[in-house]
């Protein structure tokens, strides 16, 4: 009996004093961020701009049926901003507008603004890794003008603009257009000594005709933590292919004859090999690619002749060689970054002779030889054989 | 001794009670990539180690390592070595306990207090070695099987994610050769593989004697195995510049985990698994020390000793350090000095001086 | 203080022993008396003693219709078949004198005319008093001092049917009854061999319960049988009415919440345990029957699975331990999730969550505490409802725990789902002692889950699981064949093998060794 006594008093005394510690988290008293976005000011002092879920309460009608036209198609979201001296006080002084404690937990991106890239994202990186309620796959985004901006735009069809991005993302992933960075892995970029880590770029069009929208597409480069430069979005794919992620796309070059051609990707790899011809280093890269005809204009009829679906190769790997070189290009003459890790490739492969050059590494990179391989194949034509003229 | 242990039972505790810490962390990064070389490469010496346990117990059939002492040793120094065994086995308690909560408060819910989560944290483990080592040894077998079963999962869910893991982080091997190798990575014999020495307390509960060597040695393979599959996952899924960093390499991967986009919150296994670990091996340890100070002054019954004794290793969990790097840097300078004496060096002198004593009184017989 | 308290107490207690005293006196007298050969003396006693008992029937007849032999049958009205008494035994007894070499007034003419046997004779008044309450027809002849009972009990009680609580889909739908004879013989149909042993005692000092214990020879540990009959010798108390009397004196761990002692209506589920070396105990007056040593794992297994196919019969017993896991964590876990872990939520369900949990006034913990109240207070009242009203029961509970509660704000559409879960899966257990002794750890999981998480919750159920293997039934560990890992019977517990495959007998319990097909 006594026992008993005894644990139901402690368990009353465990209540008490944890209930009315700050322990606990209610969920109506968090603000669950889904995106939050990071700038710079002219003194030197952070921007926090972070978008808020605010779940609207249905009053009445509860959650059987919902009235139609229910009032209004705002945003699910509401976003607020402050400024310190560093992001953890940017924290602390959000709380000064919003009721609630930030909660990271739900982020599936951060979005720098350029001035801050171009300043070091050192402290945003560790910020998000030491922070322990940010998973270490959220997303990194640089984009070319606030962060702000991008955080503050309300999107069409989701009430919670963040999921949009995060659509968009996922297809990019497939495309190709940006590449999708994870703050792990930029750190593991960023702690190598040769590799130059990457972000993808987020920018809003706005075109007179349609809406504002976003807009994914291209990757930004970085040395060590400040941001040297920008690829579009086609030197972007080139690099992707290098990677081997570009999974779904369009590929357009001219036809045979005087039309064009455009290919479907169906899907891509690669394979990058370090190797040693002539005394210097070799990197091999050899990309594998299928597809199917997306649209042709001309007079070539691929089903009567099939030879045409072997020159239409040749003319694939062409493309795709041109988009690659773009992309290689940008990096070895324009910026001389390392972004694809040739320089730990070699060291895994050739460990000895990494010794050897990994100080000079900066200015062997821009002339490194490349040889580019591209083995494209052109398997399907569609639902018809010859173009409708 | 009245208690009864199977020989599985044995071999689960072995396997468990370093690996509940062990897995948490990425042990020797000095070794870089090939981290899980040295870890393969000690299991040997672990191996011996058992052996070199097992023989000693052998010798005394019925006796524990706090017993047998003063037979090998003489009264005085025996004794001595006795005592001191003990205060070890309840220092790496509170230790480990200190471990777990400081995990606790870091990784989950870093405004609790900590003395409330001490508190449950050693409620449960005082209610643990007060029911007796026979349910501890079953409990263990349960926890054993349900680890092994979430780390095949992990792997499975690992291998589902595209490019989650990327195997030639683990390159290039053996970059510096295998000697470097070994050199960095000699604490490996006494974090996770000396700590078993307090499982030398249990070898004369079990029943099945013959079998004692044979599930020794399997379970600090076994062990070797889990752990080298470990630091494999998190040298190719974080990188080694991340995983080194990292402190907690095992929450980052079970966060890197989903299946497909809705099941993406795996951080749910992490503390079932600390808080599972943390108590079999803090509960395995203070029962050691337990069954010492009842074998050294005579007591019947074991029971009674654990609640002073769970209060008292509380206390100590929470003075050792002021905060948590002081406390894991006391952890790498005391491997030196008293895990290296304890688990290793006076195990094999005693060994030497039984083989000794033999020698002598076969000698004198001739 | 108390001192006073307590002798204001004991003061009534005098009283009522000096009314009992009275009582007790008669009944003390009449245990030396024995029948004699005078049949106006025993009619006396026999008067006395019931005195005040209207159903108590005294039957004066002469044997062979000859006034010169007088005998009297006694009996309590109600208990016998009156028929049988009637056109068998009276008939018989006062027909013409048979063709014997006794004579009438002879013990033996009757005797044997009625067929009855030597241990049926007696000569101790008490014996014949508590054979009479039994429900036996006592004969005192005039001229022999000893009585002769005739067993033609026919009790009032129920007709064998369909158990309320323990329905099956597939399978025998008989039910034990009150009547501890009829139970015996509903066994003894399912097993026909002369293994089928029992013993009979008899528990309770006002009460004289008849409690039978069953046991197959060849198959049980003598040792289990030698300790339930300690066990039940040992009973001292005044009544038992009902079989839970004797299981908590009989059960291993008075102490614990959940049970050691295996309760069951159903013949076929004794049938079986008998065959797995179990010894199952009978209580008259009550249709349940206990088995014991019984073991946690038990507790999930039906009989139904050995009805249906093996792959049907794996889900059931998978989705049974689901069950158990969910109704004893899911309330801890939910209420530790969103109050001290929301990033464990997925980021598409946090916003409905925080939808539903908006409006509610109080905490996480608090809501659930009350709503889990709301369900065990619904759940009595459902069980006492009369039938005509069971169909309003539903219909209130279903707006009280759902849509309204909601509406008015008191609860979350979450929290709503979550309690039904748990209420639903704590009835998907197959034994009613289960599912009612698991709301003790429901409540301390919910409790330890909303002050301490995660945390909390791990180690609560940590400390559970420590309890269970620590439980001991007659001497099994409680939790065989999973807490001492016994490898080859593990694998009854997860899949229910096909009978085709041989499988030996219980593995748990230690017993002799035999194959069963």
């Amino acid at each position: 009996m006594k026992k008993f006594i005894l644990i139901f008093i402690l368990v009353m005394i465990s209540i008490f004093t944890t209930s009315c510690k700050g322990t606990k988290e209610e969920l109506d008293k968090l603000g669950v961020a889904v995106a939050i976005g990071y700038d710079i000011t002219s003194e030197g002092k952070y921007i926090l701009t972070a978008q808020i879920l605010n779940p609207q309460k249905d009053s009445s009608g509860g959650m059987m049926g919902k009235k139609a036209g229910s009032q209004k198609t705002a945003t699910g979201v509401v976003v607020y901003d402050a400024i310190g001296d560093s992001i953890s006080a940017c924290k602390g002084q959000l709380t000064t507008k919003l009721g609630e404690e930030l909660n990271y937990g739900h982020i599936n991106f951060i979005v720098v603004g350029r001035k801050l890239a171009e300043s070091g994202i050192d402290m945003v990186l560790d910020a998000a890794l030491r922070g322990y309620k940010m998973r270490p796959d959220v997303l990194l985004f640089v984009t070319k003008g606030n962060a702000f901006d991008i955080i503050r735009a309300t999107s069409v069809h989701e009430k919670v603009p963040a999921n949009e991005v995060d659509s968009i993302l996922r297809l990019q992933s497939s495309f190709g257009f940006t590449k999708n960075v994870s703050i792990l892995d930029f750190a593991n970029s960023l702690s190598s000594k040769t590799e130059s880590p990457v972000t993808g770029v987020i920018n809003l069009s706005k075109n007179n005709n349609s809406d504002e929208t976003y807009e994914v597409g291209g990757t930004a480069i970085f040395k060590k933590d400040k941001l040297i430069g920008f690829m579009d979005m086609n030197e972007t794919r080139g690099m992707q292919w290098i990677n081997g992620k570009v999974q779904l796309g369009y590929i357009t070059t001219s036809s045979l004859d005087e039309g064009k051609v455009t290919f479907e990707i169906i899907r891509s790899s690669s394979k990058i090999k370090p190797s040693i011809k002539n005394n210097s280093f070799t990197i091999m890269i050899n990309v594998k690619e299928e597809s199917i005809i997306g649209e042709m204009t001309g007079k070539l009829d691929p089903m009567k002749a099939p030879e045409i679906m072997d020159k239409l190769e040749i003319r694939q790997n062409d493309a795709i060689t041109n988009e690659i070189k773009l992309a290689i290009n940008v990096v070895q003459k324009k910026l001389g970054a390392d972004i694809f890790g040739f320089g730990e490739m070699i060291h895994k492969d050739y460990p000895k002779e990494w010794t050897y050059i990994e100080g000079q590494w900066k200015d062997i990179f821009p002339n490194l030889n490349i040889e580019i391989k591209v083995n494209s194949r052109l398997k399907r034509p569609g639902y018809i054989s010859k173009p409708m003229d | 001794m009245k208690t009864k242990i199977s020989a599985f039972q044995l071999f689960s505790a072995i396997v468990m009670l370093p690996y509940a810490t062990a897995a948490l962390f990425f042990i020797t990064p000095e070794a870089k990539q090939d981290a899980w070389i040295s870890m393969l490469i000690y299991v040997l010496p672990g191996i011996i180690l058992q052996l070199i346990y097992v023989e000693l117990w052998k010798k005394y059939p019925k006796d524990t390592i706090v017993t047998y002492m003063p037979k090998i040793f003489g009264k005085i120094i025996g004794y001595t070595l006795s005592v001191l065994y003990i205060i070890y086995f309840t220092y790496i308690a509170a230790r480990v306990t200190r471990d777990m909560v400081e995990i606790i408060l870091i990784a989950v819910m870093p405004r609790m207090s900590i003395y409330i989560i001490g508190i449950v944290f050693m409620s449960t483990v005082i209610y643990g070695t007060y029911t007796g080592v026979e349910n501890l040894s079953r409990v263990c077998c349960v926890f054993l099987i349900l680890f092994v079963f979430i780390f095949v999962m992990k792997w499975i869910i690992l291998f589902s994610i595209p490019d989650a893991i990327k195997f030639y982080n683990l390159k290039p091997v053996l970059e510096k050769g295998i000697f470097s190798v070994i050199k960095e990575g000699w604490p490996l014999i006494t974090f996770p593989f000396g700590e078993s020495i307090v499982l030398t307390m249990l070898y004369p509960s079990v029943t099945q004697s013959s079998r004692v060597r044979k599930s020794a040695v399997l379970a600090t393979i076994f062990l070797g195995v889990l752990l080298t599959c470990n630091t494999i996952m998190f040298i190719s899924v974080l990188g080694l510049n991340f995983a080194s960093t990292s402190l907690f390499p095992l929450l980052q991967t079970y966060r890197i985990m989903k299946i497909g986009e809705v099941f993406s919150r795996f951080g749910v296994f992490f503390i079932l698994f600390i808080i599972m670990g943390g108590f079999i091996k803090v509960s395995f340890f203070i029962y050691g020390s337990m069954l010492g100070i009842s074998q050294l002054i005579k007591l019947n019954d074991t029971k009674y000793l654990a609640l002073p004794l769970g209060i008292v290793v509380f206390i100590t969990s929470l003075l050792i350090a002021p905060n948590y790097p002081n406390h894991i840097y006391m952890g790498q300078v005391l491997i030196k000095y008293t895990h290296l004496p304890l688990a290793i060096i006076i195990p094999v002198i005693a060994l030497i001086v039984c083989y000794l004593k033999a020698y002598i009184t076969f000698k004198k017989r001739e | 203080m108390l001192k006073s308290i307590k002798k204001i107490f004991s003061l009534s207690e005098d009283n009522n022993k000096k009314q009992a005293i009275g009582h007790t006196n008669l009944q003390e007298e009449y245990k030396n008396l024995k029948v004699s050969n005078i049949l106006a003396e025993n009619k006396k006693n026999i008067n006395n003693i019931f005195v005040n008992c209207n159903d108590l029937i005294i039957r004066e007849f002469k044997v062979t219709n000859n006034p010169k032999y007088s005998a009297i049958l006694v009996y309590i009205d109600n208990m016998i078949e009156t028929k049988i008494l009637e056109e068998s035994i009276i008939q018989r007894l006062t027909n013409k004198e048979a063709e014997y070499a006794y004579s009438p007034n002879s013990k033996e003419y009757s005797q044997y005319l009625l067929g009855i046997g030597n241990n049926n004779i007696f000569q101790d008044l008490s014996k014949v008093v508590s054979a009479i309450l039994d429900g036996k027809v006592a004969l005192f002849i005039d001229g022999i001092d000893e009585a002769m009972l005739i067993n033609i009990i026919n009790p009032p009680g129920r007709d064998v049917e369909e158990p309320q609580s323990e329905t099956v889909l597939r399978g025998p739908r008989e039910g034990f009854t009150e009547s501890i004879s009829s139970n015996i013989t509903l066994l003894r149909k399912k097993i026909k061999s002369t293994n089928f042993k029992m013993e009979e005692f008899r528990v309770g000092k006002e009460t004289k319960t008849k409690v039978i214990i069953v046991y197959l020879l060849n198959i049980v540990d003598p040792k289990i049988v030698n300790e339930v009959k300690e066990r039940i010798n040992k009973i001292d108390i005044d009544s038992v009415l009902e079989s839970n009397y004797i299981k908590e004196y009989i059960g291993d761990e008075p102490t614990s919440n959940f049970p050691t002692v295996y309760s069951t209506e159903k013949p076929d589920v004794v049938a079986g345990k008998l065959l797995e070396g179990r010894v199952a105990i009978l209580t008259d007056g009550t249709p349940i029957v206990l088995t014991v040593p019984s073991l946690f794992i038990e507790f999930f297994m039906n009989s139904e699975d050995y009805y249906l196919k093996f792959v049907a019969a794996t889900i059931n017993r998978w989705i049974r331990y689901i069950a158990f896991v969910i109704s004893t964590t899911l309330a801890g876990f939910y209420v530790a999730i969103t109050t001290f872990h929301p990033e464990l939520i997925p980021t598409t369900l946090i916003v409905t969550l925080i939808k539903s949990r908006a409006g509610v006034p109080y905490p996480a913990l608090v809501e659930c505490l009350i709503m889990l109240s709301v369900y065990e207070l619904l759940r009595e009242a459902g069980i006492r409802m009369p039938r005509a009203l069971g169909q309003t029961i539903s219909v209130v509970g279903a707006l009280v725990l759902g849509q309204a509660a909601v509406e008015a704000g008191l609860a979350s559409t979450a929290m709503v789902i979550v309690i039904s879960l748990t209420a639903l899966s704590s009835f998907a257990l197959p034994s009613t002692d289960m599912s009612l002794a698991l709301t003790y750890p429901r409540i301390i999981f919910l409790v330890l889950g909303g002050t301490l998480g995660l945390v909390g919750l791990t180690c609560g159920m940590i400390i559970l699981f420590l309890r269970l293997t620590s439980l001991r039934s007659y001497g099994s560990p409680y939790l065989s064949p999973m807490a001492p890992i016994q490898a080859t019977k593990l694998k009854d517990i997860f899949i229910r093998k096909p009978l085709l495959t041989k499988f030996k007998k219980s593995w748990f319990i230690k017993g002799k060794n035999t194959t069963r097909r």
